[in-house]
């Protein structure tokens, strides 16, 4: 066995992590580029700074009446102005931060303390401490908050530590149920379980494993208890219930201005209201952003420059419309095709890019096929190799931003599908061609019953009734071998096996006797038994619908059962396009040969499986030259330098190898490709 | 000759063996939509060994209980009844401190790479955590022996630094047996470890895994839904359907004529290559039943195109046929005679 050096997946891991830090990085610019929250940062900032430093920082004694000036206005001496008693309101506000920041920064330390301690035993422990931990947190959630707080403070009394126990009181329940709900979650997680296996004790998991990983879901909804534990002060002090006069406080500051002058100074209430309200909104801010950044949205004005955002379907931006060459089709791009009319499908240089944090990167890189007429083509790759977003791009399901259609043209049934609008795109969708993905329980709708979404299919593109829908709905359903159809009508796709499901969307995507069917790893999430059965459905679609399909698959084994033709696709390029016996009998693309040597249904004539080193590099990252030479087991200094173009290589195959005309690569026997239907004349 | 196995495996302790189910069962209990509870019977009266240094192959559709019989050999669930032994040792009642100290001879390897890692930890923390855990060595030893087991996976030291979504689903697989590696298990138990990873990588990790049993002598526990890296890995494979073995034998007998009919169509349905190979196929009707109420007697009997009378009153024993053991009411010598197994073997 040739043994890999992993020399490349080294280097690819250096450049991943560089990556990974500037992913970081962006986040960071990403979250502070949200609007205000710079702004909001200074200002709890600001108020913080107060509560630390208020006897340096305000003018005045902010106890110090000074009777002359009662209710003065804006002076030097007075910057804000003076209150009923002639105290220095700015003064005052500053005295308040120190209240209304400890009372926050300490009930919402405290309630966290507590809750979790609850929910992280409720939630890792479970049983019965559960049920009892959980519903006394009911009980607590059970209670209006604020008359809550008023009877704690009013047992406990109003000082300001007092203030801030009652509060707290009141915010622990809620925060316990969030973290025990987070520690349910991630107490499934496998590597919860790797650690259990590993033999790590309980208290050890929860407090390195469980616990960060809680604190992460837990920040936004700090910045948010912060805004409400400001709020929940003011208002206590506002009753009457904060830190006991003299001493300054924001809600007292607002009560008192609201008792003696809101008809004579209203003014007098806009200091003490606007630094709550901003507070307030500040947390509120920072939490909203947190929220935006943790969950990868992008805050509006910065997302993707430079791409055209279009709605449901992919934008194109071509250069200059390619000229329709006329007779100069010998260019080796062009697969032959003996001389017949058009193909159903015809792509030719399908060009894809995506807008990153990083920059604009080509996914798909001058691809061109044809599908035709009742033909299965397999489209061939490891991940990361574009063939999923080639077959997305030709009904344009990607969505602009971040995807856009950079180049060539896709032509079917004679139009260009890069050239139509989101209308028309509509109506070719599901009508003349299909898709059917790899998931069939994300493409179902959970709520709705499979009959009410087939019908809806087939009444979307064609004017029948609904009971008449309903009997062609029953129809597919058997065309589709799914026992009792009718019955099977008002299922939900919860009720059905994965099988089930994805002969669902087989036949959903028949309804409307589709030409060409563009099938996404349609087996790959059912087990060989169940894939089995479906690729035999598949077969037989073929044959009595002429049905053309476009398979996408990582399996060769697989595809090799159904294709016609095979296109093998690397690094966002076609490598090897081929009939699918030929392409079996005798690879002509070192990629190819290698695939085959790897995929373990599959015994090629080469001694031993042959491991490709190195992985699949990443968009965006494509080496120079041949973009298999890392990997390649046949690469020369030429192989590193130019790119290679796709060239002939025999009747009907292409392949982008240099040395394609001196390699005799390994396939699975001339015995099984004649099987497989090779011309015995054409094969090696 | 139909020997019942279930009495012959619980008996004398095999020196060659690394751990054993001995007529392990695991009920579920599990709440349905508005009808109350209901009782899954995820594994049927298990008998199965691992040998020593040996692999052991875990083959059958989703739902038949593989993952479930994997973490019941490891104890990290608690079978309703029957017994675990590690080596001569009973640990079914294993639990606490005793159990974490045991669990150092098991390991497990989960599918996903991804969510077997603690996405805010570095992998360096991740794989030297049973370090940590069984031994008193300081700081840098450890950073030392997680840069050699980083190294016995063919991953550079630096990995340790990196964050589990910084690198690939392949090398992050690897990781996850340096991981395992670290305690120095007897047994991996790997769980469908190579599904989620391109052909070209599950080569690289199969070749690794060879080498590693070759150098260390772990025995594996190795399920997969792919019946060909099963055939690749394993010496010894067993076939599972809803919670019950149904065939087990030695790879080249199961793959080379499997007598089980589900066995049978479960080695034709994997796609091949060869036309002629693929006109033999049996394609079974319907979908593996749920375990919640299976079908009497034999399980399988639903999708059987053998299926007899007997199979829906009386549940086969194990028969011993041609160096493998097979639950099917077919192998049973009194019937006049069994159906000469189908041809499975490949190209």
């Amino acid at each position: 066995m040739t043994v890999a050096t992993g020399d490349v997946g080294l280097l690819e891991g250096e450049r991943r992590s560089l990556r990974g830090w500037w992913a970081e990085h962006q986040r960071l610019r990403r979250f502070l580029g949200h609007g205000g929250v710079l702004l909001s940062f200074a200002w709890v900032l600001l108020m913080i700074v107060f509560a630390l430093f208020a006897p340096l920082i305000a003018p005045h004694d902010p106890n110090a009446q000074n009777l002359a000036e009662t209710n003065a206005g804006i002076s030097a001496g007075h910057w804000i102005g003076a209150d009923d008693l002639g105290r220095d309101v700015f003064s005052r506000l500053i005295y308040g931060a120190q209240s209304s920041m400890q009372v926050t920064f300490e009930t919402v330390g405290l309630a966290l303390v507590l809750a979790l301690l609850i929910g992280l035993v409720a939630g890792f422990r479970g049983g019965w401490l559960d049920f009892l931990l959980m519903r006394g947190a009911d009980a607590g959630l059970a209670f209006p908050p604020l008359v809550l707080a008023l009877a704690v403070v009013a047992v406990l009394g109003t000082s300001v530590n007092d203030t801030s126990f009652a509060l707290a009181i009141v915010f622990t329940p809620g925060f316990a149920r969030f973290i025990r709900g987070q520690t349910l979650a991630i107490r499934e997680e496998s590597f919860v379980e790797a650690s259990t296996s590993i033999g790590t004790p309980p208290t050890r998991i929860v407090l390195v494993r469980i616990l960060p990983n809680v604190m992460t879901g837990l920040v936004v909804g700090i910045a948010i208890a912060l805004g409400s534990a400001v709020l929940a002060e003011s208002g206590l002090a506002f009753l009457g219930l904060g830190p006991p006069p003299p001493a300054a406080s924001w809600g007292d500051m607002l009560q008192e201005a609201y008792n003696t002058s809101l008809f004579t100074h209203p003014w007098s209430l806009v200091p003490a209201g606007l630094t709550i309200a901003l507070t307030v909104l500040a947390f509120n801010t920072i939490g909203d952003s947190l929220r935006d950044t943790l969950s990868g949205a992008t805050p509006r004005s910065r997302r993707q420059r430079g791409v055209k955002r279009q709605r449901g379907i992919t934008a194109v931006v071509r250069p200059a419309q390619p000229i329709p060459a006329p007779a100069a089709q010998a260019e080796p791009d062009e697969p032959e095709r003996g001389g017949a009319g058009p193909a159903l499908l015809e792509v030719r240089d399908l060009s894809v890019e995506f807008q990153t944090d990083t920059g604009r990167v080509r996914v798909v890189d001058g691809v061109s096929f044809d599908v035709g007429e009742g033909k299965i083509v397999g489209l061939v790759g490891e991940s990361g190799s574009g063939k999923t977003v080639s077959s997305l791009a030709v009904l344009r399901l990607l969505s602009s931003p971040p995807a856009q259609i950079v180049g060539g043209s896709i032509r079917f049934n004679g139009r260009d599908l890069l050239d139509i609008e989101f209308d028309e795109m509509r109506r070719i969708r599901g009508r003349d061609i299909a898709m059917v993905f790899q998931d069939p329980l994300a493409s179902l709708d959970p709520s709705f019953t499979i009959g009410y979404q087939l019908i809806e299919a087939i009444r979307l593109h064609e004017n029948v009734t609904r009971a008449a829908a309903r009997d062609r709905a029953a129809k597919l359903l058997e065309g589709v071998h799914i026992p009792d159809p009718s019955q099977r009508l008002s299922a939900y796709p919860h009720q059905l096996s994965g099988g089930m499901r994805q002969r669902v969307m087989i036949a959903m995507a028949l309804s409307c006797h589709p030409r060409l069917l563009i099938a996404d790893e349609p087996t790959t999430a059912l087990d060989v038994t169940v894939q089995a059965q479906i690729v035999e459905l598949l077969c037989e679609l073929r044959e009595k619908e002429d049905l053309a399909v476009l398979f996408v698959t990582h399996d060769l084994a697989l595809i090799s059962e159904l294709s016609d033709e095979i296109i093998v696709m690397y690094a966002g390029q076609v490598v090897e396009h081929s009939p699918t016996a030929e392409l079996f009998g005798r690879p002509r693309h070192p990629y190819t040969a290698a695939l085959l040597a790897a995929s373990p249904g599959i015994r090629t004539e080469a001694d031993s499986p042959v491991l490709i080193a190195g992985q699949v590099p990443q968009a965006g990252q494509f080496p120079s030259g041949c973009r298999f030479h890392p990997r390649c087991a046949y690469a020369e200094d030429a192989c590193r330098t130019a790119a290679i173009d796709l060239t002939i290589a025999g009747p009907d195959r292409q392949s982008r190898c240099r040395r394609v005309e001196e390699l005799t690569l390994a396939g699975v026997g001339s015995e099984v490709a004649i099987r497989l239907g090779a011309d015995p004349v054409g094969a090696p | 000759m139909t020997i019942d196995l279930e009495a012959v495996s619980a008996t004398a302790p095999d020196a060659a063996v690394v751990a054993r189910l001995v007529g392990v069962s695991c009920d579920f209990s599990v709440r349905l939509p508005g009808r109350g509870r209901g009782t899954v019977h995820a594994v049927d009266n298990v008998n199965l060994a691992v040998e020593r240094g040996k692999t052991l192959g875990l083959v059958g559709e989703s739902g038949s209980g593989k993952s479930t019989l994997a973490r019941l050999l490891l104890r990290l669930i608690r079978p309703t009844s029957g017994q675990v032994l590690l080596g001569d040792d009973d640990i079914t009642r294993a639990k606490g401190a005793h159990l974490r100290i045991l669990r150092r001879k098991m390991q497990l390897v989960f599918q996903d790479p991804y969510s077997s890692f603690d996405p805010l930890a570095n992998i360096g923390s991740s794989v030297g955590e049973a370090l940590r855990v069984h031994t008193d060595l300081g700081r840098l030893a450890r950073e030392q022996r997680t840069a050699e087991l980083l190294d016995q996976v063919r991953l550079p030291a630096s990995f340790a630094r990196r964050r589990p979504r910084e690198v690939s689903g392949g090398q992050l697989q690897r990781a996850a047996i340096a991981r395992a590696l670290a305690t120095e298990p007897e047994l991996l138990a790997l769980d469908e470890p190579l599904s989620s990873l391109d052909v070209a990588t599950q080569v690289q990790i199969v070749d690794l895994l060879g080498d590693l049993q070759e150098r260390l002598g772990i025995a594996y526990l190795f399920i997969s839904h792919d019946l060909n890296l099963v055939r690749s890995l394993s010496q010894t494979v067993a076939v599972m359907y809803l919670g019950r073995l149904v065939e087990e034998g030695p790879v080249t007998e199961l793959f080379g004529a499997a007598h089980h009919p589900y066995t049978q169509a479960l080695l034709s349905a994997s796609p091949s290559i060869d036309p002629a190979r693929r006109r033999l196929r049996i394609v079974l009707e319907g979908d593996i039943p749920s375990p919640m109420n299976p079908p009497s007697g034999c399980h399988f009997r639903t999708r059987c195109r053998h299926a007899m009378e007997i199979c829906g009153a009386e549940a086969p024993v194990i028969t011993e046929v041609g160096g493998l053991s097979v639950r099917c009411h077919l192998m049973d010598p009194t019937r006049d005679q069994a159906p000469a197994p189908s041809d499975t073997s490949e190209q």
